[in-house]
């Protein structure tokens, strides 16, 4: 036990300083972000129970910014549960906008990093950014999926 | 040396050099494992960019843009980052000084993959609460070489409009009056190899 502490630690370590850069280039920073999941410096899983609280188009399932004039959206999605060569998690998820009459975005569930704007959805003015948890219909198992989102 | 050793070991210096040219991830004939789907020949123009293009390069903490295509009113771009990294991005605006919504891959080997031969960026809406009801607004995204076409289907599976994959990009517009719900990418043989949703 002992044994696997001495790695596991500083492996551990390893891989939260990797995710913070990682996340850091990938989102808007933690200084011009006006909103971000879970936090400005950290990721979190985002499954079917998952919910801002705050009145997204999914009740639970989704997370969402406030009301804003949003000029973009940012995420960064980990490699978790699972990932292959090609980032491949098994965990999809449909980012980008939403407004009171329609939610609109792109499907992925490999691991990377993204930058959408309302604009190249055909969307403006008052927004929510937006993350949803996308399971599949074909018979896989949908994991959840480890992100973090910001917006500006 | 007997008859039997010689071919052990010739048998045994093949699988060397075999494996020694996977390790290398190039096989025999110079392609990249998984071939035609793990390929994009097109390297695309490099661009100028201007002041709201190099802002969204900054962005993404990209320095360079080649453009793949220009395709149905949509500009697509490879970027590269400092780090040796590369995104991809559509730009669908009517405004050219933009790069447009941007991918980037966990590593530059993450994508095309035969298990990932397409990067889509096809957008989707839903305009009802009821969970998983998205339907195609417009499709889009990079595509591998051995990628020869993509097709929108209905809810049913019924192929709406078909284009082929030119220069490692597509771009579907939905047809007036239909509604498309999955986006399906096929080879040259005509098996569909990805899809989205």
């Amino acid at each position: 036990m002992a044994h696997m502490h001495k790695h596991l630690i500083p492996t551990l370590a390893a891989m939260t300083a990797a995710l913070a850069i990682s996340v850091a280039a990938a989102v808007p920073s933690s200084a011009s972000a006006a909103w971000c999941w879970p936090t400005c410096s950290t990721s979190g899983l985002l499954g079917p129970g998952t919910s801002t609280y705050n009145g997204c188009w999914n009740s639970s399932g989704e997370v969402c910014s406030g009301w804003n004039t949003w000029s973009a959206n940012g995420i960064d999605k980990g490699c978790y549960p699972i990932c292959d060569y090609g980032g491949y998690t098994q965990a999809r998820v449909l980012y980008g906008f939403e407004n009171t009459e329609r939610i609109r975005g792109f499907y992925t569930d490999r691991a990377l990093a993204t930058y959408v704007y309302p604009y190249q959805l055909w969307m403006g003015g008052y927004l929510r950014a937006q993350v949803s948890w996308a399971p599949y219909t074909d018979g896989r198992t949908s994991y959840t999926s480890w992100i973090h989102v910001g917006a500006v | 040396m007997t008859r039997s050793t010689t071919i052990v070991a010739v048998a045994a210096s093949a699988a060397v050099v075999t494996a020694a040219l996977l390790l290398l991830g190039s096989s025999a004939t110079g392609s990249p494992p998984g071939g035609e789907l793990a390929k994009m020949s097109n390297q695309g123009e490099p661009v100028n960019p201007g002041p709201g293009q190099r802002h969204e390069l900054q962005n993404v903490g990209a320095r360079r843009a080649w453009l793949l295509a220009a395709r149905n009113a949509r500009s697509f771009y490879r970027l590269s980052r400092d780090d040796g990294s590369v995104c991809y991005a559509v730009n669908s605006s009517t405004d050219e000084d933009r790069i447009g919504n941007t991918v980037c891959p966990l590593t530059p080997t993450s994508f095309p993959t035969p298990t990932a031969p397409v990067l889509d960026l096809s957008v989707f809406e839903s305009t009802s609460h009821v969970a998983g009801y998205f339907h195609v607004v417009a499709a889009q995204g990079f595509a591998a070489d051995g990628i020869v076409a993509v097709a929108l289907l209905d809810q049913r599976g019924r192929t709406i409009a078909r284009r082929r994959a030119a220069d490692n990009v597509y771009a579907i517009d939905v047809p007036p009056g239909r509604v498309a719900t999955t986006v399906a990418a096929y080879d040259a043989d005509g098996a569909e190899v990805f899809r989205v949703p």
